[in-house]
């Protein structure tokens, strides 16, 4: 579990996060999404206690960061893919943390393996590229098998085929009850990997709940139609609004009718009643990204 | 607290520690920028050490009498250290500013969040590596150099305690010139920044205060931890310098400033 308390974060001349409560909970993936340098990653510094908030706590299973006894066995953590010595070959980087937390060798090559980097251990991180590196900072967030889990941006470089491990992965964590906290700019994606979204706008968290939650409170769900009489259908349609004292609801755009209902039996008998056909009936709904966007607009 | 509770707690301190200073060393290991600065040393103490003490030797007969009585052959063996602080202060001013330059300090201090421990176990490595390294190679130095000097002038053995001192004594002075490099990097946090400052110390700061009219410039010149250094690296009395006890407690005090300054900023910024 994550727990942020009012965490706040100024600087001399701007203010990065301002008063950020959420607690995240396990068994979630919950999405971290916001424009750049709207504080996500600022957040996540804060609550792996790499930047000291101005004011506010945050709390990971119960405890500060700093104050835990062993941190990468309770959190796994990858903020930035590049932040490695060049120099220095993929398994020794890993290797490294491994002594830190006494965590058997056995564990650096079965992680490495997990992530697709086994054949790699040698190259040096210089040569890695913006994929392999973003693996390796996968696998070192995994090393300690932590209950929670901290990942800013970390399909980023990946491809298509990792991309995917990766969301099996992360669900298949969260199945077994760990919290996983996700940042990422890629909508999509984060649509069919996300319980939950946490977004966040000039350091201020504006939404958080989770994506069917979020999809009712601000998704206009509408009917996509088209009929043999579109200019009469829409006449009959508003007709009828207007009786129901709205008449701002259906949108004639090319051939096609968007009506705000989501009841297709209704609008089909209406236009039975006419003697027209629907030829093409579909649901539509907003996607995340519509939703994220029209936030940042504040359209919704 | 039980008195077993506490031997528990003490014990796991003392593990977490020793993982610290493990990962430490780890990470010079792993790195070749370590091997190529400390074989640079090396190569300096024992390489300038013998070339020095062959030109002394075939000098020898056109020294005057005065200059043959101020004549040091235990400073002669152990004058490669001039040349050694530069392997030094690379190394460890690397051992710090790469940390930031190349971000790993992110995972250092994920790895290790309380920032003291982690601070104190990179500034136990480094100086340790430092001082047992130059201390190999001081000692095989001073062989080498009394070897070549024997002929010529009043040599010591190198297990005699006046040669043991001088050994040991610089030895001391390399590694107390990490500690101030460790430090001053976790202040700094930039490799051309520290690495300017410590030479702006050792080299730039002497020429500088000799302009001053003297007496001031012997006054503050024997203060300065280079002055430190080459009278920690003699066997005679240097005049206008200060004693080899004053020198170490010099060095003493100058690591402890830095290292004070490296634990303080390390624990108040962000990152």
């Amino acid at each position: 579990m994550i727990e942020a308390i009012s965490l706040t974060k100024h600087y001399d001349d701007s203010k990065a996060v301002e008063n950020a409560s959420f607690v995240l909970k396990g068994g979630r993936v919950t999405g971290f999404i916001g424009p750049n340098g709207s504080g996500k990653s600022t957040t996540m510094k804060m609550i792996l206690g790499l930047i000291k908030p101005t004011s506010g706590n945050a709390f990971i299973e119960g405890i500060r960061y700093r104050d835990l006894v062993s941190p990468i066995k309770v959190v796994g953590a990858l903020l930035e893919p590049t932040f490695l010595h060049p120099g220095v070959s993929i398994f020794s980087h890993l290797k490294g943390a491994a002594i830190k937390c006494k965590i058997p060798e056995a564990r650096v090559n079965e992680l490495l393996d997990l992530v697709g980097l086994a054949g790699k251990q040698k190259l040096r991180c210089a040569k890695a590229s913006l994929g392999m590196k973003q693996r390796l900072g996968i696998a070192q967030a995994l090393l300690g098998d932590p209950r929670v889990l901290i990942l800013d941006e970390p399909m980023n470089g990946l491809d298509p085929e990792g991309i995917i491990w990766l969301r099996n992965f992360l669900k298949n964590m969260a199945s077994e009850g760990k919290c996983i906290f996700v940042s990422s700019h890629l909508m999509n994606e984060m649509a069919v990997l996300i319980d939950d979204a946490l977004i966040i706008k000039n350091g201020v968290i504006i939404a958080n709940s989770s994506l069917t939650e979020l999809a009712r409170k601000y998704s206009n769900s509408y009917l996509e139609v088209s009929t043999t009489d579109n200019s009469a259908f829409v006449e009959i349609l508003k007709n009828y609004y207007r009786e129901n004292l709205n008449d701002s609801v259906v949108l004639l755009e090319g051939n096609l009718l968007k009506v705000a209902t989501n009841d297709p039996r209704w609008l089909g008998e209406l236009a039975l009643e006419k003697n027209i056909a629907i030829v093409h009936l579909v649901k539509k709904e907003n996607t995340l990204e519509e939703i994220y966007t029209g936030l940042m607009n504040g359209n919704l | 607290m039980s008195k077993d509770v506490r031997a528990k707690a003490v014990n796991s301190v003392r593990g977490e520690y020793i993982t610290a200073c493990l990962y430490e060393l780890h990470k010079i290991k792993s790195t070749r920028s370590s091997y190529v600065s400390m074989l640079f040393s090396a190569i300096g103490i024992v390489g300038l050490s013998v070339v020095v003490c062959s030109i002394y030797n075939a000098r020898s007969a056109h020294l005057s009498l005065s200059q043959l009585a101020t004549t040091d052959p235990v400073f002669l063996a152990l004058s490669g250290t001039l040349l050694a602080q530069l392997g030094v202060v690379v190394f460890s001013v690397l051992s710090v500013a790469n940390e930031y330059g190349y971000g790993t300090i992110v995972t250092s201090l994920l790895l290790e969040p309380k920032r003291i421990r982690f601070a104190i176990a990179k500034i136990t490595v480094v100086t340790c590596v430092v001082f047992f390294s130059s201390l190999i190679s001081l000692s095989v130095a001073f062989v080498l150099g009394e070897m070549i000097l024997a002929p010529k002038f009043a040599v010591v053995s190198v297990i005699s305690f006046v040669a043991l001192k001088a050994i040991v004594g610089t030895a001391f002075y390399l590694s107390a010139l990490a500690t101030i490099c460790v430090g001053l990097s976790f202040v700094i946090r930039r490799t051309s920044g520290a690495i300017a400052s410590v030479f702006a110390i050792l080299l730039v700061l002497p020429p500088i205060i000799s302009l001053l009219p003297s007496p001031w410039n012997v006054d503050i010149i024997r203060y300065l931890p280079s002055s430190a250094g080459v009278v920690l690296a003699h066997s005679l009395h240097l005049t206008n310098e200060m004693t080899p006890m004053g020198s170490f407690l010099l060095m003493l005090l100058y690591s402890l400033i830095s290292f004070a300054g490296g634990l303080y900023f390390i624990d108040r910024r962000d990152i």
